[in-house]
C-alpha cells in the first residue's frame, strides 16, 4: 500500500515538474556571449586595438579582432530547411574559422512560411543572432515584415559599423545594388536615418550575377517519339499543340504508370514559365504604359487575364497536375524525379537535381529532361534574364537587437566574405580537398572532382559533414568568385552539368537600364495601406487560382475580372489616383523603366 | 441560496474553522490533488493566462511596446472585420461546415456506443472499439496525406478503381463538391470512436435491473435500447449537446486547412484559417485577435442559451 502511494506521488511530481519545464524561457547559451559587448550595438573592428586583444591577419593582409571562442546562431529564414554538418561545431571549416577569429556560426532553417515565422520571431522576441530572409522590395510580404520590425525598434542599426568591415562594405555600392533598392527599401524613409538590413547573395560584377535558368523542360524521349524538335517551340500556342499531342499519346513514366503532362514544385512553382510567351520584357513586373500613355498595373489589362486564362485551359484540359498548387517539393520532385511529369518548369537546376535523387538517367537515360524554347517574350524576342544595374531586392541579413554580439557577428561575416574565408568555406583545404592551378585558383582535387560528375549528392554531403560548400549559400554578400577564382563555385569550371551550362547561354543575363518606375509608388500619400491590399499576392492568388479551376472559360474570365473590378473599386477606387499620380510622377524623368 | 445565507453569519471563527476542515481534507487527499495539479497548471497557463492577451484586439500592436504598451486603438478591427468582405463569407462557411458536423458527427458516436452495448462476444467488442479508437491518435496532417494518397488521380487507388471500371480519373480533393462531403467523413472516421467513449461510460451507468424487468416483460433489445438506454443517457446527450453548439464557430482549423485547394476556397475559408492568415502570414495580430474575441464571445452567448433552452425543455444544464 505504502508502495503504491509512493509511486503515486512520484508519478504525480513527475507530471508537474515535466508541465512547469516547458514553460520557463530558455537561459541564456554560456558560449553565447562570453566576449564582446552585451547587446553588441557599439561594437566595430575599428574600435579594438591591440593592446585589448588578439587579432588575426588574413593572406591579404586584412586584421580582424579575435574573440575568446563567441558561439552565434543564424536563422536561415527560407521555407524548405538549410542542410549543415551534422556537428556545426567542431567540423573542420567551423574548427579553421575559429581558431583564426575565434567565433562560430550555427545555422537553423525552417519548414514553415517565411512571413509566418519573420511575423512569430519579432512579436516572441525569440530571436536569433543573425537572420538571412527575403527582402524583395516594396511594401508586403517579407519586405514590410522586416520594415516594420526596424521601425519598431526590433533590429540592430548597423549603418555606421558595416563600413568598418571592408569586406562587405560593398553591399551598398550602386550597381551591386540599384539605386532604387537602396533609397527605397534599405534606407526606407521611416527608418530616420537608420539601416538595419545588409543586402545579401548580389553581384560583385556581372559575371557573378547568378544564372537561375527558369524556364519549361520536356522529357527527352517524348520529344523523339512525337517527332518534335522542341529548340523550336516559341511561343505559347506552340507548347500547347507540343503538350496536346505528349497527353494524347499516353506516355508511361518508369514504373509503368500513367504520366501527368506538366507539373510545378511546392506550391505551383513556377507554372508561369509555362505562359512566358505573354509576358513583355521589361524591368517592373506590376507596371506598364498604356495606349494612352497612362502608367497602368499590368494586373489590369487583357493580356494579364488571356493569361491566366491560359494556365485553367491547362488545368481545365487535364495537361496542368491539378494537384501543383498544394503540393509539396518532394511530390513535385517526385513525380520529375519518377519520369511521371512529361513537363516540368522552373529551375533547370532542380529538375536536374530532382532525377538524380532517384537516377533517373541512370535506368532510363532517353527520360533526360531537355529544355523547351526557350519560349519568346511576348513581343517574339529571345527569352533572357532580366536584371535592373545591381540587385533591386535580394536575400538580406539582419542583426535582432536580442544579438548576444553583433561584433563577433560582423567580424565573422567579413571573415568569410574576403578572398581567403570565401576559400576556405567553398573550398575547403589546400593539398587536402583542393589544389591550386596555374592561375592561383583553387579547383576541387581531381578524387573529388571525378566522383562529383558521377554523384554530385553523395559528394556534397561528404563536404558538407565537413563544414565546405554550404554556409555561402546564405552568407555571401557582393559575390567575387569568377573575379577571385575562375568559377562560380566549387565544381563549376570542371564538373558542371553540361546540360545546364548549354541551357544558361541560351538564356543569358540581360541588363535593362533604367530607374524602375516602381521606385516612386512609396511617395504616393496613405502608400502602405493601400499597398496591403492593392499588392496584396495572398488575394491575387486565392482568385487567380480559383479562376484555373472553373468549370468554363467564362466563369474563370468572370473570377479574373472580378479580381480587377475589386481592385479598381476598392477603398472609394483609389487605384484611380494611385495611377494618376504614377502617370503624373513618370513624366518628371527620363529614365524611367517599366 | 442556502449557502449564500450561512456564509452571511459565520463568524470569524466558523470561517477559521472550515478552512481549517478544508486544509485537513486536502492533506488527507494529498496524493488526488497532487494528480490534478498538473491539470490546473495547465488550464491557468494554457487557457487563463492568455485571456489577458485579449486586450490587443483594442490596441494597434507594435513589437517594441508588446501587447500591454501598445496604443489603444478601441472597437477600430472589430469595426474592419465586420465590414469586410470576409465577414460573412467567414462565418457562413464556419456556421455551415460546424452545423454538418452537428448534425452528422454528433450522432455518430452515440449510434456507435449503442450498438457496441448490443456486442455480446467481450473479445469482439474490445477488439472493435480498441480500432475504433486508433484514428483520433492520427494527425489531421497525417490523415489528410492518406487522403491525398488514396485520392490522388495519379496512382491513388480511388481512381485506379474508377479506371478499371472505365470512369475517368478526377482529383477528388480538388473538386468543390466534394468538399463537404470529405469534411465530413474524415472528421467522423477519425472523432466517432473516441466521441463514444463518454457514452459508453454513461451507458455502464445506467441501472442494470431496469434492463431484467423489462425482458421481464417482454421488451426487445431494440426496445430496451429506446426506452432504457436512450433516456439513461440523455444527460450525458444533453451536456455533450450544449458543448457541440458552444463550439459551433470552432469548425476544426487544421483539418479545414489541410483541406483547403484553389478550387474550394469560397467554401472552405472558416474563421479559424482566416485568423490564421491574418494574424500570422500577414503579421495582423490586433486584428486576428478582435476576430477571436468576437468569436469567444458569441460561443458564449451561444452555450448560455444552449444551456437555458436545455434546461427548460430537458432539464439539463452546465449550470
Amino acid at each position: 500500500m505504502m508502495k503504491k502511494k509512493v509511486m503515486s506521488v512520484l508519478l504525480a511530481a513527475a507530471m508537474a515538474v515535466g508541465m512547469i519545464s516547458g514553460c520557463g524561457s530558455t537561459g541564456g547559451d554560456s558560449q553565447s556571449s562570453t566576449s564582446g559587448t552585451e547587446t553588441g550595438q557599439e561594437g566595430s573592428a575599428s574600435e579594438g586595438s591591440e593592446a585589448e586583444g588578439d587579432y588575426y591577419v588574413d593572406e591579404d593582409g586584412n586584421k580582424y579582432k579575435k574573440f575568446d571562442d563567441v558561439k552565434l546562431t543564424m536563422l536561415v529564414c527560407w521555407n524548405g530547411g538549410f542542410k549543415t554538418a551534422d556537428d556545426q561545431y567542431n567540423n573542420d571549416v567551423a574548427k579553421a574559422i575559429r581558431e583564426k577569429i575565434g567565433v562560430t556560426v550555427e545555422f537553423e532553417g525552417i519548414m514553415m512560411s517565411e512571413a509566418e515565422k519573420l511575423n512569430m520571431m519579432f512579436a516572441s522576441g525569440d530571436m536569433p543572432d543573425m537572420v538571412n530572409a527575403p527582402y524583395w522590395g516594396g511594401t508586403a510580404g517579407e519586405t514590410a515584415i522586416i520594415k516594420k520590425a526596424g521601425v519598431e525598434g526590433r533590429l540592430i542599426d548597423i549603418k555606421d559599423m558595416v563600413p568598418n568591415y571592408p569586406n562587405i562594405a560593398d553591399a551598398y555600392d550602386i550597381g551591386v545594388i540599384s539605386k532604387k533598392y537602396l533609397e527605397t527599401d534599405i534606407d526606407y524613409s521611416e527608418n530616420n536615418g537608420a539601416r538595419y538590413v545588409l543586402p545579401t547573395e548580389v553581384a560583385g560584377d556581372v559575371e557573378d550575377i547568378a544564372q537561375w535558368a527558369y524556364g519549361v523542360f520536356v522529357r527527352g524521349d517524348v520529344a523523339d517519339t512525337l517527332g518534335i524538335d522542341p529548340s523550336t517551340i516559341k511561343t505559347s500556342e506552340e507548347l500547347y499543340d507540343f503538350m496536346v499531342k505528349a497527353r494524347d499519346y499516353g506516355f508511361k513514366d518508369v514504373n509503368g504508370n500513367d504520366c501527368i503532362v506538366a507539373t510545378t514544385y511546392h506550391e505551383g512553382w513556377s507554372y508561369d514559365d509555362y505562359a512566358q510567351n505573354f509576358n513583355a520584357k521589361k524591368l517592373t513586373t506590376d507596371y506598364e504604359l498604356d495606349a494612352d500613355g497612362n502608367v497602368t498595373l499590368s494586373k489590369l489589362t487583357d493580356n494579364w487575364v488571356n493569361k491566366n486564362l491560359f494556365i485553367w485551359k491547362l488545368v481545365n484540359e487535364g495537361i496542368l497536375d491539378k494537384e501543383c498548387f498544394t503540393q509539396s517539393d518532394e511530390r513535385g520532385k517526385e513525380k520529375v524525379g519518377n519520369g511521371t511529369a512529361l513537363f516540368a518548369c522552373a529551375q533547370y537546376g532542380v529538375t536536374i537535381d530532382a532525377t538524380k535523387q532517384t537516377g533517373l538517367y541512370d535506368s532510363n537515360p532517353e527520360m533526360r529532361y531537355i529544355p523547351v524554347g526557350p519560349l519568346n517574350y511576348s513581343d517574339g524576342s529571345a527569352l533572357t534574364q532580366i536584371e535592373a544595374e545591381g540587385r533591386s531586392g535580394s536575400p538580406v541579413i539582419f542583426f535582432p537587437n536580442t544579438c548576444s554580439n553583433v561584433e563577433a557577428a560582423m567580424t565573422w561575416l567579413d571573415y568569410v566574405n574576403s578572398k581567403e574565408g570565401m576559400r576556405l568555406i567553398c573550398y575547403g583545404f589546400e593539398g587536402d580537398t583542393y589544389e591550386l592551378n596555374e592561375e592561383g585558383q583553387p579547383r576541387m582535387n581531381a578524387d573529388l572532382t571525378a566522383r562529383y560528375a558521377a554523384d554530385s549528392e553523395g559528394v556534397k554531403e561528404e563536404l558538407r559533414q565537413r563544414g565546405i560548400n554550404y554556409m555561402q549559400g546564405r552568407t555571401y554578400v557582393a559575390k567575387k568568385n569568377m573575379a577571385w577564382f575562375g568559377e562560380s563555385g566549387p565544381f563549376e569550371a570542371d564538373a558542371e552539368n553540361e546540360y545546364l551550362k548549354a541551357y544558361k547561354e541560351q538564356r543569358p543575363v540581360e541588363i535593362l537600364k533604367g530607374y524602375a518606375i516602381d521606385a516612386v509608388a512609396p511617395n504616393f500619400e496613405g502608400y502602405t495601406d493601400f499597398a496591403q491590399w492593392a499588392f496584396d499576392d495572398t488575394k491575387q492568388k486565392e482568385y487567380t487560382q480559383r479562376a484555373f479551376f472553373a468549370d468554363t472559360e467564362e466563369e474563370a474570365r468572370e473570377i479574373l475580372e472580378d479580381y480587377q473590378n475589386y481592385l479598381r473599386t476598392n477603398d472609394g477606387g483609389k487605384l484611380q489616383e494611385f495611377l494618376d499620380y504614377m502617370t503624373e510622377q513618370s513624366k518628371t524623368r527620363d529614365d524611367f523603366a517599366f | 441560496m442556502g449557502v449564500s445565507k450561512g456564509k452571511s453569519v459565520l463568524t470569524v471563527n466558523e470561517k477559521k474553522q472550515n478552512r481549517k476542515r478544508l486544509w485537513k481534507e486536502i492533506k488527507k487527499h494529498k496524493v488526488l490533488y497532487l494528480f490534478m495539479l498538473p491539470c490546473v497548471i495547465w488550464l491557468l497557463v494554457f487557457c487563463y493566462a492568455p485571456m489577458a492577451g485579449n486586450i490587443l484586439a483594442f490596441k494597434n500592436y507594435r513589437f517594441d511596446l508588446g501587447i500591454f504598451g501598445s496604443e489603444w486603438a478601441g472597437l477600430k478591427h472589430f469595426k474592419a472585420f465586420m465590414s469586410s468582405p470576409e465577414f460573412w463569407l467567414t462565418i457562413r462557411n464556419t456556421l455551415i461546415i460546424s452545423g454538418l458536423k452537428i448534425l452528422f458527427c454528433f450522432p455518430a458516436p452515440i449510434i456507435l456506443a449503442l450498438l457496441l452495448n448490443e456486442v455480446r462476444a467481450p473479445k469482439f467488442k474490445r477488439a472493435i472499439q480498441t480500432m475504433s479508437y486508433l484514428p483520433n491518435f492520427v494527425s489531421w496532417a497525417v490523415v489528410v496525406s492518406l487522403m491525398t494518397a488514396i485520392f490522388t488521380p495519379y496512382g491513388g487507388i480511388f481512381n485506379d478503381i474508377r479506371k478499371s471500371m472505365g470512369l475517368e480519373a478526377i482529383f477528388v480533393m480538388g473538386e468543390k463538391n466534394a468538399f463537404y462531403p470529405l469534411v465530413i467523413f474524415s472528421d467522423m472516421w477519425k472523432g466517432v470512436g473516441w466521441g463514444s467513449i463518454v457514452y459508453l461510460a454513461a451507458i455502464t451507468g445506467v441501472d442494470q435491473g431496469l434492463y431484467e424487468a423489462a425482458t421481464i416483460d417482454g421488451a426487445n433489445r431494440w426496445q430496451c435500447t429506446w426506452h432504457i438506454t436512450l433516456p439513461g443517457i440523455s444527460t450525458t446527450i444533453g451536456i455533450m449537446f450544449i458543448m457541440a453548439v458552444g463550439g459551433i464557430l470552432n469548425a476544426g482549423y487544421d483539418q479545414i486547412l489541410l483541406l483547403q485547394q484553389p478550387a474550394n476556397t469560397q467554401i472552405s475559408q472558416i474563421l479559424d484559417t482566416y485568423i490564421l492568415q491574418t494574424g500570422i502570414r500577414y503579421g495582423k495580430f490586433e486584428y486576428a485577435t478582435a476576430i477571436g474575441l468576437f468569436k469567444s464571445v458569441f460561443s458564449l452567448i451561444l452555450v448560455s442559451l444552449t444551456n437555458y433552452l436545455t434546461q427548460k425543455y430537458a432539464e439539463v444544464g452546465l449550470w
